[in-house]
Protein backbone atom coordinates (compact mmCIF):
# COMPACT_ATOMS: atom_id res chain seq x y z
CA UNK A 1 0.00 0.00 0.00
CA UNK A 2 1.37 3.32 -1.05
CA UNK A 3 -0.38 5.75 1.28
CA UNK A 4 -1.75 5.67 4.78
CA UNK A 5 -5.50 5.83 5.23
CA UNK A 6 -7.82 8.44 6.71
CA UNK A 7 -10.98 7.16 8.39
CA UNK A 8 -14.32 8.75 9.21
CA UNK A 9 -16.62 7.02 11.69
CA UNK A 10 -20.22 8.25 11.72
CA UNK A 11 -22.15 6.65 14.57
CA UNK A 12 -24.22 8.01 17.44
CA UNK A 13 -22.86 5.29 19.74
CA UNK A 14 -19.78 6.75 21.38
CA UNK A 15 -18.87 3.34 22.77
CA UNK A 16 -18.74 1.84 19.32
CA UNK A 17 -16.63 4.75 18.09
CA UNK A 18 -14.33 4.30 21.07
CA UNK A 19 -13.82 0.65 20.14
CA UNK A 20 -13.47 1.13 16.39
CA UNK A 21 -10.98 3.93 16.91
CA UNK A 22 -8.99 1.79 19.33
CA UNK A 23 -9.01 -1.08 16.84
CA UNK A 24 -7.97 1.05 13.85
CA UNK A 25 -5.12 2.55 15.86
CA UNK A 26 -3.51 -0.88 16.03
CA UNK A 27 -2.80 -0.80 12.30
CA UNK A 28 0.23 0.70 10.64
CA UNK A 29 -1.84 1.88 7.70
CA UNK A 30 -4.03 4.15 9.83
CA UNK A 31 -3.20 7.80 9.32
CA UNK A 32 -6.11 9.59 11.00
CA UNK A 33 -9.50 8.81 12.51
CA UNK A 34 -12.30 11.35 12.80
CA UNK A 35 -15.52 10.45 14.59
CA UNK A 36 -18.92 12.08 14.22
CA UNK A 37 -21.78 11.41 16.63
CA UNK A 38 -24.31 12.90 14.21
CA UNK A 39 -24.83 12.07 10.55
CA UNK A 40 -25.48 15.76 9.82
CA UNK A 41 -22.03 16.69 11.13
CA UNK A 42 -20.33 14.01 9.06
CA UNK A 43 -22.30 15.13 6.01
CA UNK A 44 -21.37 18.77 6.56
CA UNK A 45 -17.66 17.89 6.72
CA UNK A 46 -17.81 15.70 3.59
CA UNK A 47 -19.83 18.32 1.71
CA UNK A 48 -17.29 20.99 2.62
CA UNK A 49 -14.42 18.85 1.39
CA UNK A 50 -16.21 17.89 -1.82
CA UNK A 51 -16.95 21.54 -2.59
CA UNK A 52 -13.48 22.74 -1.67
CA UNK A 53 -11.98 19.75 -3.51
CA UNK A 54 -9.75 18.95 -0.53
CA UNK A 55 -8.71 15.46 0.52
CA UNK A 56 -11.63 13.17 1.35
CA UNK A 57 -11.30 10.35 3.88
CA UNK A 58 -10.38 7.02 2.31
CA UNK A 59 -12.88 5.08 4.39
CA UNK A 60 -16.18 6.08 5.96
CA UNK A 61 -17.83 3.74 8.46
CA UNK A 62 -21.51 4.64 8.59
CA UNK A 63 -24.08 3.52 11.16
CA UNK A 64 -27.75 3.20 10.12
CA UNK A 65 -30.00 3.87 13.08
CA UNK A 66 -29.21 7.37 14.30
CA UNK A 67 -31.58 10.09 15.48
CA UNK A 68 -32.26 13.11 13.27
CA UNK A 69 -30.65 11.67 10.14
CA UNK A 70 -30.12 7.96 9.65
CA UNK A 71 -27.48 6.27 7.51
CA UNK A 72 -29.61 5.96 4.40
CA UNK A 73 -30.79 9.56 4.59
CA UNK A 74 -27.12 10.46 4.84
CA UNK A 75 -26.44 8.50 1.64
CA UNK A 76 -29.32 10.21 -0.19
CA UNK A 77 -28.10 13.66 0.84
CA UNK A 78 -24.53 12.81 -0.11
CA UNK A 79 -25.74 11.56 -3.48
CA UNK A 80 -27.29 14.97 -4.12
CA UNK A 81 -24.15 16.80 -3.06
CA UNK A 82 -22.06 14.62 -5.38
CA UNK A 83 -24.33 15.30 -8.35
CA UNK A 84 -22.80 12.56 -10.56
CA UNK A 85 -19.22 13.15 -9.41
CA UNK A 86 -17.38 10.00 -8.43
CA UNK A 87 -16.87 9.61 -4.68
CA UNK A 88 -13.28 8.71 -3.91
CA UNK A 89 -14.09 7.59 -0.34
CA UNK A 90 -15.24 4.03 0.26
CA UNK A 91 -18.34 3.94 2.42
CA UNK A 92 -18.99 0.92 4.61
CA UNK A 93 -22.30 0.47 6.39
CA UNK A 94 -21.50 -0.62 9.95
CA UNK A 95 -24.56 -1.58 11.92
CA UNK A 96 -25.59 -3.85 14.76
CA UNK A 97 -28.21 -5.76 12.82
CA UNK A 98 -28.65 -7.11 9.33
CA UNK A 99 -32.39 -6.57 9.30
CA UNK A 100 -34.27 -7.22 6.06
CA UNK A 101 -35.36 -3.58 5.83
CA UNK A 102 -31.78 -2.37 5.97
CA UNK A 103 -30.47 -4.97 3.53
CA UNK A 104 -33.17 -3.90 1.05
CA UNK A 105 -32.28 -0.24 1.44
CA UNK A 106 -28.60 -1.12 1.04
CA UNK A 107 -29.27 -2.96 -2.22
CA UNK A 108 -31.19 0.02 -3.62
CA UNK A 109 -28.42 2.56 -3.11
CA UNK A 110 -25.17 2.84 -5.05
CA UNK A 111 -22.82 4.79 -2.80
CA UNK A 112 -21.95 2.42 0.04
CA UNK A 113 -19.89 -0.54 -1.11
CA UNK A 114 -20.22 -3.03 1.73
CA UNK A 115 -22.55 -3.90 4.56
CA UNK A 116 -20.70 -4.83 7.75
CA UNK A 117 -22.02 -6.03 11.05
CA UNK A 118 -20.89 -4.71 14.41
CA UNK A 119 -18.62 -5.30 16.09
CA UNK A 120 -15.98 -4.67 13.47
CA UNK A 121 -13.39 -7.45 13.48
CA UNK A 122 -9.64 -7.14 12.93
CA UNK A 123 -9.60 -9.55 10.01
CA UNK A 124 -12.51 -7.74 8.39
CA UNK A 125 -10.51 -4.54 8.40
CA UNK A 126 -7.48 -6.30 6.95
CA UNK A 127 -9.43 -7.94 4.13
CA UNK A 128 -11.28 -4.68 3.47
CA UNK A 129 -8.00 -2.80 3.10
CA UNK A 130 -6.53 -5.58 0.94
CA UNK A 131 -9.53 -5.52 -1.35
CA UNK A 132 -9.93 -1.79 -1.83
CA UNK A 133 -6.53 -0.19 -1.18
CA UNK A 134 -3.70 -2.51 -2.19
CA UNK B 1 -87.42 2.21 -9.77
CA UNK B 2 -90.89 2.81 -8.31
CA UNK B 3 -92.41 2.89 -11.83
CA UNK B 4 -90.75 -0.46 -12.47
CA UNK B 5 -92.15 -1.99 -9.29
CA UNK B 6 -95.61 -0.54 -9.94
CA UNK B 7 -95.59 -1.92 -13.46
CA UNK B 8 -94.42 -5.31 -12.17
CA UNK B 9 -97.21 -5.44 -9.59
CA UNK B 10 -99.91 -4.18 -11.96
CA UNK B 11 -98.84 -6.35 -14.88
CA UNK B 12 -100.96 -9.44 -13.90
CA UNK B 13 -104.09 -7.26 -13.66
CA UNK B 14 -103.36 -5.56 -16.96
CA UNK B 15 -102.76 -8.98 -18.52
CA UNK B 16 -106.13 -10.37 -17.30
CA UNK B 17 -108.04 -7.29 -18.35
CA UNK B 18 -106.41 -7.43 -21.78
CA UNK B 19 -107.21 -11.12 -21.99
CA UNK B 20 -110.86 -10.42 -21.18
CA UNK B 21 -110.99 -7.75 -23.88
CA UNK B 22 -109.75 -10.11 -26.55
CA UNK B 23 -111.47 -13.37 -25.63
CA UNK B 24 -114.59 -12.43 -23.61
CA UNK B 25 -116.03 -9.90 -26.07
CA UNK B 26 -115.12 -6.93 -23.87
CA UNK B 27 -116.83 -8.41 -20.82
CA UNK B 28 -114.80 -7.51 -17.72
CA UNK B 29 -116.78 -8.98 -14.86
CA UNK B 30 -115.48 -10.99 -11.91
CA UNK B 31 -116.96 -14.23 -13.31
CA UNK B 32 -115.40 -13.55 -16.70
CA UNK B 33 -112.04 -12.96 -15.11
CA UNK B 34 -112.22 -16.26 -13.17
CA UNK B 35 -113.18 -18.00 -16.42
CA UNK B 36 -110.21 -16.53 -18.28
CA UNK B 37 -107.87 -17.59 -15.52
CA UNK B 38 -109.24 -21.14 -15.54
CA UNK B 39 -109.01 -21.33 -19.32
CA UNK B 40 -105.43 -20.11 -19.57
CA UNK B 41 -102.97 -21.46 -16.96
CA UNK B 42 -100.45 -18.77 -17.91
CA UNK B 43 -102.42 -16.41 -15.66
CA UNK B 44 -101.50 -18.48 -12.59
CA UNK B 45 -97.89 -17.95 -13.43
CA UNK B 46 -98.35 -14.26 -14.14
CA UNK B 47 -100.36 -13.74 -10.94
CA UNK B 48 -97.93 -15.53 -8.68
CA UNK B 49 -94.84 -14.12 -10.39
CA UNK B 50 -94.66 -10.86 -8.37
CA UNK B 51 -94.91 -12.78 -5.11
CA UNK B 52 -92.33 -15.42 -6.03
CA UNK B 53 -89.94 -13.01 -7.75
CA UNK B 54 -90.39 -10.42 -5.01
CA UNK B 55 -89.58 -13.03 -2.38
CA UNK B 56 -86.62 -14.27 -4.35
CA UNK B 57 -85.20 -10.80 -4.86
CA UNK B 58 -85.82 -9.96 -1.23
CA UNK B 59 -83.73 -12.94 -0.17
CA UNK B 60 -81.02 -12.23 -2.72
CA UNK B 61 -80.91 -8.61 -1.54
CA UNK B 62 -80.69 -9.59 2.09
CA UNK B 63 -77.93 -12.05 1.31
CA UNK B 64 -76.02 -9.39 -0.62
CA UNK B 65 -76.31 -6.88 2.21
CA UNK B 66 -75.05 -9.45 4.71
CA UNK B 67 -72.26 -10.44 2.40
CA UNK B 68 -71.26 -6.84 1.94
CA UNK B 69 -71.29 -6.26 5.69
CA UNK B 70 -69.15 -9.28 6.39
CA UNK B 71 -66.87 -8.27 3.53
CA UNK B 72 -66.53 -4.86 5.10
CA UNK B 73 -65.77 -6.43 8.47
CA UNK B 74 -63.19 -8.63 6.81
CA UNK B 75 -61.53 -5.66 5.16
CA UNK B 76 -61.52 -3.82 8.50
CA UNK B 77 -60.03 -6.81 10.31
CA UNK B 78 -57.48 -7.14 7.56
CA UNK B 79 -56.48 -3.52 7.94
CA UNK B 80 -56.09 -3.86 11.70
CA UNK B 81 -54.02 -6.97 11.12
CA UNK B 82 -51.85 -5.20 8.57
CA UNK B 83 -51.31 -2.30 10.94
CA UNK B 84 -50.47 -4.68 13.78
CA UNK B 85 -48.10 -6.56 11.53
CA UNK B 86 -46.36 -3.40 10.48
CA UNK B 87 -46.09 -2.34 14.09
CA UNK B 88 -44.68 -5.72 15.05
CA UNK B 89 -42.22 -5.54 12.19
CA UNK B 90 -41.13 -2.08 13.28
CA UNK B 91 -40.94 -3.32 16.87
CA UNK B 92 -38.81 -6.24 15.75
CA UNK B 93 -36.57 -3.92 13.72
CA UNK B 94 -35.91 -1.64 16.65
CA UNK B 95 -35.55 -4.39 19.20
CA UNK B 96 -33.00 -6.05 16.99
CA UNK B 97 -31.15 -2.77 16.48
CA UNK B 98 -31.31 -1.31 19.95
CA UNK B 99 -30.82 -4.45 21.97
CA UNK B 100 -28.10 -5.81 19.74
CA UNK B 101 -26.43 -2.46 20.02
CA UNK B 102 -26.32 -2.78 23.80
CA UNK B 103 -24.91 -6.29 23.63
CA UNK B 104 -22.42 -5.34 20.93
CA UNK B 105 -21.21 -2.47 23.04
CA UNK B 106 -20.73 -4.83 25.96
CA UNK B 107 -18.82 -7.25 23.75
CA UNK B 108 -16.47 -4.61 22.37
CA UNK B 109 -15.79 -3.11 25.78
CA UNK B 110 -15.06 -6.55 27.23
CA UNK B 111 -12.70 -7.24 24.35
CA UNK B 112 -10.94 -3.97 24.99
CA UNK B 113 -10.69 -4.87 28.65
CA UNK B 114 -8.87 -8.10 27.96
CA UNK B 115 -6.58 -6.28 25.54
CA UNK B 116 -5.63 -3.66 28.14
CA UNK B 117 -5.37 -6.19 30.96
CA UNK B 118 -2.65 -7.84 28.90
CA UNK B 119 -1.00 -4.44 28.52
CA UNK B 120 -1.46 -3.72 32.22
CA UNK B 121 -2.88 -0.28 31.43
CA UNK B 122 -4.88 0.57 34.54
CA UNK B 123 -5.96 4.01 33.46
CA UNK B 124 -7.47 2.64 30.29
CA UNK B 125 -9.10 -0.20 32.22
CA UNK B 126 -10.86 2.19 34.59
CA UNK B 127 -12.10 4.19 31.63
CA UNK B 128 -13.44 1.07 29.91
CA UNK B 129 -15.12 -0.36 33.00
CA UNK B 130 -16.90 2.97 33.59
CA UNK B 131 -18.22 2.81 30.06
CA UNK B 132 -19.23 -0.82 30.54
CA UNK B 133 -21.30 0.04 33.61
CA UNK B 134 -22.94 2.93 31.78
CA UNK B 135 -23.76 0.80 28.72
CA UNK B 136 -25.24 -1.96 30.87
CA UNK B 137 -27.43 0.43 32.85
CA UNK B 138 -28.74 2.08 29.72
CA UNK B 139 -29.30 -1.35 28.22
CA UNK B 140 -31.43 -2.33 31.17
CA UNK B 141 -33.50 0.84 30.74
CA UNK B 142 -34.00 -0.01 27.06
CA UNK B 143 -35.19 -3.51 27.90
CA UNK B 144 -37.61 -2.10 30.48
CA UNK B 145 -39.09 0.24 27.89
CA UNK B 146 -39.65 -2.55 25.42
CA UNK B 147 -41.22 -4.64 28.16
CA UNK B 148 -43.68 -1.87 29.01
CA UNK B 149 -44.62 -1.74 25.35
CA UNK B 150 -45.42 -5.43 25.15
CA UNK B 151 -47.17 -5.29 28.52
CA UNK B 152 -49.56 -2.59 27.40
CA UNK B 153 -52.53 -4.99 27.24
CA UNK B 154 -51.79 -6.25 30.69
CA UNK B 155 -51.59 -2.71 32.04
CA UNK B 156 -55.00 -1.84 30.65
CA UNK B 157 -56.70 -4.98 31.91
CA UNK B 158 -55.51 -4.53 35.48
CA UNK B 159 -57.89 -3.28 38.14
CA UNK B 160 -58.45 0.44 38.51
CA UNK B 161 -58.42 2.36 41.75
CA UNK B 162 -59.06 5.91 42.91
CA UNK B 163 -55.68 7.62 42.63
CA UNK B 164 -54.84 10.76 44.55
CA UNK B 165 -52.92 12.61 41.87
CA UNK B 166 -50.68 14.81 44.01
CA UNK B 167 -49.75 12.02 46.42
CA UNK B 168 -49.09 9.55 43.61
CA UNK B 169 -46.95 12.06 41.72
CA UNK B 170 -44.81 12.66 44.82
CA UNK B 171 -44.43 8.90 45.23
CA UNK B 172 -43.37 8.46 41.60
CA UNK B 173 -40.69 11.10 41.99
CA UNK B 174 -39.24 9.43 45.08
CA UNK B 175 -39.42 5.92 43.63
CA UNK B 176 -37.56 7.02 40.52
CA UNK B 177 -35.02 9.04 42.46
CA UNK B 178 -35.95 12.33 40.78
CA UNK B 179 -37.41 14.28 43.69
CA UNK B 180 -34.37 16.59 43.74
CA UNK B 181 -34.02 16.81 39.98
CA UNK B 182 -37.39 18.29 39.10
CA UNK B 183 -39.87 20.75 40.63
CA UNK B 184 -43.53 19.82 40.31
CA UNK B 185 -46.14 22.51 41.05
CA UNK B 186 -49.91 22.10 41.04
CA UNK B 187 -51.31 25.52 40.11
CA UNK B 188 -54.94 24.50 39.78
CA UNK B 189 -56.83 21.64 41.41
CA UNK B 190 -60.52 21.45 40.48
CA UNK B 191 -60.34 17.77 41.37
CA UNK B 192 -57.89 15.65 43.33
CA UNK B 193 -58.24 12.07 42.23
CA UNK B 194 -58.84 9.98 39.16
CA UNK B 195 -60.00 6.42 38.58
CA UNK B 196 -57.19 4.61 36.77
CA UNK B 197 -54.87 1.65 37.00
CA UNK B 198 -51.98 2.63 39.24
CA UNK B 199 -49.45 1.23 36.75
CA UNK B 200 -51.02 3.18 33.88
CA UNK B 201 -50.88 6.41 35.84
CA UNK B 202 -47.28 5.72 36.78
CA UNK B 203 -46.22 4.86 33.23
CA UNK B 204 -47.78 8.03 31.82
CA UNK B 205 -46.21 10.37 34.34
CA UNK B 206 -42.83 8.67 34.69
CA UNK B 207 -42.46 9.11 30.94
CA UNK B 208 -43.56 12.75 30.95
CA UNK B 209 -41.44 13.64 33.98
CA UNK B 210 -38.29 11.92 32.71
CA UNK B 211 -38.77 13.65 29.35
CA UNK B 212 -38.87 16.98 31.15
CA UNK B 213 -35.64 16.10 32.96
CA UNK B 214 -33.87 14.62 29.93
CA UNK B 215 -34.75 17.36 27.47
CA UNK B 216 -33.91 20.36 29.55
CA UNK B 217 -31.17 22.93 29.59
CA UNK B 218 -32.13 24.78 32.78
CA UNK B 219 -33.46 23.38 36.07
CA UNK B 220 -36.43 21.16 35.16
CA UNK B 221 -39.83 22.21 36.45
CA UNK B 222 -43.42 21.26 35.68
CA UNK B 223 -46.67 23.12 36.14
CA UNK B 224 -49.69 20.83 36.47
CA UNK B 225 -53.31 21.95 36.31
CA UNK B 226 -56.22 19.66 37.12
CA UNK B 227 -59.23 21.16 35.36
CA UNK B 228 -62.77 19.88 35.73
CA UNK B 229 -64.79 20.05 32.50
CA UNK B 230 -68.41 19.19 31.79
CA UNK B 231 -67.27 16.27 29.67
CA UNK B 232 -64.36 15.04 31.74
CA UNK B 233 -61.21 15.53 33.75
CA UNK B 234 -58.36 17.38 32.13
CA UNK B 235 -54.74 17.22 33.20
CA UNK B 236 -52.49 19.95 31.86
CA UNK B 237 -48.78 19.15 32.05
CA UNK B 238 -46.55 22.07 31.16
CA UNK B 239 -42.77 21.85 31.37
CA UNK B 240 -39.84 24.21 30.84
CA UNK B 241 -37.83 21.82 28.64
CA UNK B 242 -36.19 22.45 25.29
CA UNK B 243 -39.46 21.92 23.42
CA UNK B 244 -40.19 20.09 20.20
CA UNK B 245 -40.33 21.55 16.71
CA UNK B 246 -43.94 20.64 16.01
CA UNK B 247 -43.96 22.15 12.54
CA UNK B 248 -41.37 19.60 11.55
CA UNK B 249 -42.49 16.67 13.69
CA UNK B 250 -46.20 17.11 14.30
CA UNK B 251 -47.37 13.88 12.70
CA UNK B 252 -44.54 11.90 14.24
CA UNK B 253 -44.65 12.89 17.86
CA UNK B 254 -46.81 10.00 19.06
CA UNK B 255 -45.51 7.37 16.63
CA UNK B 256 -43.15 4.74 18.00
CA UNK B 257 -39.37 4.89 17.62
CA UNK B 258 -39.35 8.55 16.67
CA UNK B 259 -36.64 10.73 18.08
CA UNK B 260 -36.23 14.35 17.28
CA UNK B 261 -33.27 16.40 16.22
CA UNK B 262 -33.24 18.24 19.52
CA UNK B 263 -32.79 14.93 21.30
CA UNK B 264 -29.80 13.45 19.52
CA UNK B 265 -27.49 13.95 22.51
CA UNK B 266 -29.86 12.18 24.87
CA UNK B 267 -30.27 8.42 25.29
CA UNK B 268 -33.69 7.03 24.48
CA UNK B 269 -35.64 4.53 22.42
CA UNK B 270 -38.37 6.85 21.20
CA UNK B 271 -41.30 4.78 22.46
CA UNK B 272 -42.36 6.79 25.53
CA UNK B 273 -44.98 9.09 24.00
CA UNK B 274 -46.32 6.25 21.87
CA UNK B 275 -46.93 4.16 24.99
CA UNK B 276 -48.59 7.09 26.75
CA UNK B 277 -50.96 7.70 23.86
CA UNK B 278 -51.92 4.02 23.63
CA UNK B 279 -52.63 3.85 27.36
CA UNK B 280 -54.74 7.02 27.33
CA UNK B 281 -56.65 5.92 24.25
CA UNK B 282 -57.42 2.61 25.91
CA UNK B 283 -59.34 4.68 28.48
CA UNK B 284 -61.16 6.58 25.70
CA UNK B 285 -59.02 9.56 26.63
CA UNK B 286 -57.11 11.92 24.41
CA UNK B 287 -53.69 13.53 24.56
CA UNK B 288 -52.53 16.53 22.58
CA UNK B 289 -49.39 18.58 22.58
CA UNK B 290 -48.41 22.20 22.17
CA UNK B 291 -44.77 23.13 21.98
CA UNK B 292 -42.31 25.67 20.74
CA UNK B 293 -38.57 25.13 20.46
CA UNK B 294 -36.89 26.62 23.48
CA UNK B 295 -40.13 27.38 25.26
CA UNK B 296 -41.15 24.06 26.76
CA UNK B 297 -43.87 21.59 25.99
CA UNK B 298 -47.49 21.40 27.13
CA UNK B 299 -49.43 18.14 27.14
CA UNK B 300 -53.21 18.16 27.56
CA UNK B 301 -54.72 14.88 28.71
CA UNK B 302 -58.48 14.47 28.86
CA UNK B 303 -60.25 11.51 30.44
CA UNK B 304 -63.97 11.62 29.54
CA UNK B 305 -66.64 11.29 32.23
CA UNK B 306 -68.01 7.94 31.06
CA UNK B 307 -64.70 6.55 32.17
CA UNK B 308 -65.19 7.50 35.80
Amino acid sequence: MSEKLDFFIIDDSDVNNYYTEDLLNEFEFTNSITTFLKATEGLAELTKRIQEKTKLPDVVFLDIRMPEMDGFEFIEELDEVLDDQELTSKIFILTSSKHRRDVESFEKQKIACEFLNKPLEKNEIISMVDKHFS
Amino acid sequence: MITGVAFGLLFPIIAIVADCFFFNDLEVTFAAIIKRINNNPIHFIILTAPIILGGAFYYIGRYAVRQRKSNYELVQANMVMKETNELLDTFNYHVSHDLKNVLNNQIVLSRMMSKYVAKNDHQKLTEISDKLIDVSEKGLATVMQFLVMSKEGYLINAETSEINIQAEMAKILVENGCEDRIKVKFTRTDFYSIELQRKVFETIFVNLLTNTIKYNKSSPSVDIQLIKHVDGKQILFKDNGIGIDLEKNNDKIFTPFQRFSESSDVEGTGVGLFIIKKLIQAHSGTISVKSKLGEGTEFTILFPNTQN
